[in-house]
């Protein structure tokens, strides 16, 4: 829970249109969709799910889930992730190692995908995927729920697992929704034109 | 700046309205609300730009609604497009970056009322933040409201000093 134990949040809040029947009933949806670790020799090479958001390797529990009116998750997500210039000496020297070992001039392209493979498998049981923790609050008072994050990535993988977890679907909420709560845009005029003259 | 592009100008006159609202020492009862008084005040640092040229310029300085230069640059038809501001409702003082387009509240900073546990201090983030979700929204409403008003325009020019 480092975020909201820092103090320092930036959020983006949603509205559901309903809030689970009962705890219980929270506790199995998030524990349908929970985190899954990775294996290094798993064919995936990310993962995604719900965890508990103050102990972030417990995704069967969920023991801090309560907190006064919000339920508080997180959304881990872990992901193993090499760029070419990390990956290069590695397939360069593997790929010279078969060639010697082959005797061959020339690698078939075919052949260099399994090498790179291999190398990426090697990579995977040698290093831990990049984990982002992204912590969660649905406020059963108001409905709102809180996502610690304003990436447009996260808030992407975020909607489509909690619509699926809960079977519930949320929409954004912003500011500028009361324009329509006081009657709408249409008859609105920007006030900068009349201070300034037309711009 | 025009209708067309939506609602998106109410970033930067909702800014503008809060730069006026801290430069005036006002503070707003929300009582109604049941938030009491909030008082609003830009922090250090400010960013405005042209709506033609794309100009856009972020002045820092510990006095930023006291600034003859901000006030200046303003005169001369430039929009806030990001403040920092503090807002203060009782003890608690909430401090963060709002920017104009896209219309974005980041980095808040939320308040410190001497929590002693980690359950604790959870619960009190948790209020703090809807408690500003409520305030902003109180705000931006009353800045709608406002805006409505037959005196608004003028009141706006003359606190700029643009004469008719």
């Amino acid at each position: 829970m480092t975020r909201l134990l820092k103090g320092n949040v930036s959020f983006t809040v949603f509205m559901p249109e309903k809030t689970p029947d009962s705890i219980e009933k929270a506790r199995e949806a998030l524990a349908g969709s929970a985190f899954q670790r990775l294996d290094p020799t798993d064919l995936r090479n990310e993962s995604a799910g719900w965890v508990d958001a103050v102990l972030c390797f417990d995704s069967e529990n969920f023991s801090s889930l309560l907190h006064d009116s919000f339920f508080v998750f997180a959304l881990r997500e872990d992901k193993y992730s090499f760029s070419a210039a990390q990956l290069r000496p590695y397939i360069e020297e593997a790929e010279f190692v078969f060639k010697r070992e082959n005797n061959l001039e020339y690698i078939a392209a075919q052949q260099k995908k399994e090498i790179k493979e291999q190398v990426i498998r090697r990579m995977k049981t040698n290093s831990y995927p990049k984990t982002t923790i992204t912590e969660v609050a649905w406020d059963m008072d108001s409905k709102l729920i809180y996502l610690f994050s304003q990436s447009g990535a996260t808030i992407a993988k975020f909607t489509d697992i909690f619509e699926k977890s809960f079977e519930i679907s949320i929409n954004q909420v912003n500011l500028f929704d009361s324009v329509k709560e006081l009657g709408g845009a249409d008859r609105m005029e920007p006030v900068f034109t009349k201070i300034w003259g037309e711009k | 700046m025009t209708k067309e592009s939506g609602i998106g100008y109410l970033g930067s006159e909702f800014l503008l309205w809060l730069f006026w609202k801290s430069a005036t020492d006002e503070t707003m009862s929300l009582h109604n609300l049941g938030l009491g008084e909030i008082s609003v005040s830009i922090e250090d640092s400010i960013t405005l730009a042209s709506v033609g040229d794309g100009y856009c310029e972020t002045i820092q300085s510990m006095k930023i609604t006291s600034l003859p230069s901000v006030r200046e640059s303003m005169k001369s038809g430039r929009v806030p497009q990001a403040l920092k501001i503090k807002i203060s409702s009782g003890e608690l003082d909430w401090i963060f970056q709002i920017k104009a387009q896209p219309f974005k509240i980041t980095s808040v900073k939320l308040p410190i009322s001497g929590e002693k546990n980690e359950a604790e201090m959870i619960s009190a983030r948790l209020i703090a933040m809807t408690k500003l979700e409520l305030i902003m929204k109180a705000l931006f409403n009353t800045f709608l409201l406002e805006r409505e008003m037959p005196d608004f325009i003028g009141d706006i020019k003359d606190f700029l000093g643009i004469s008719d």
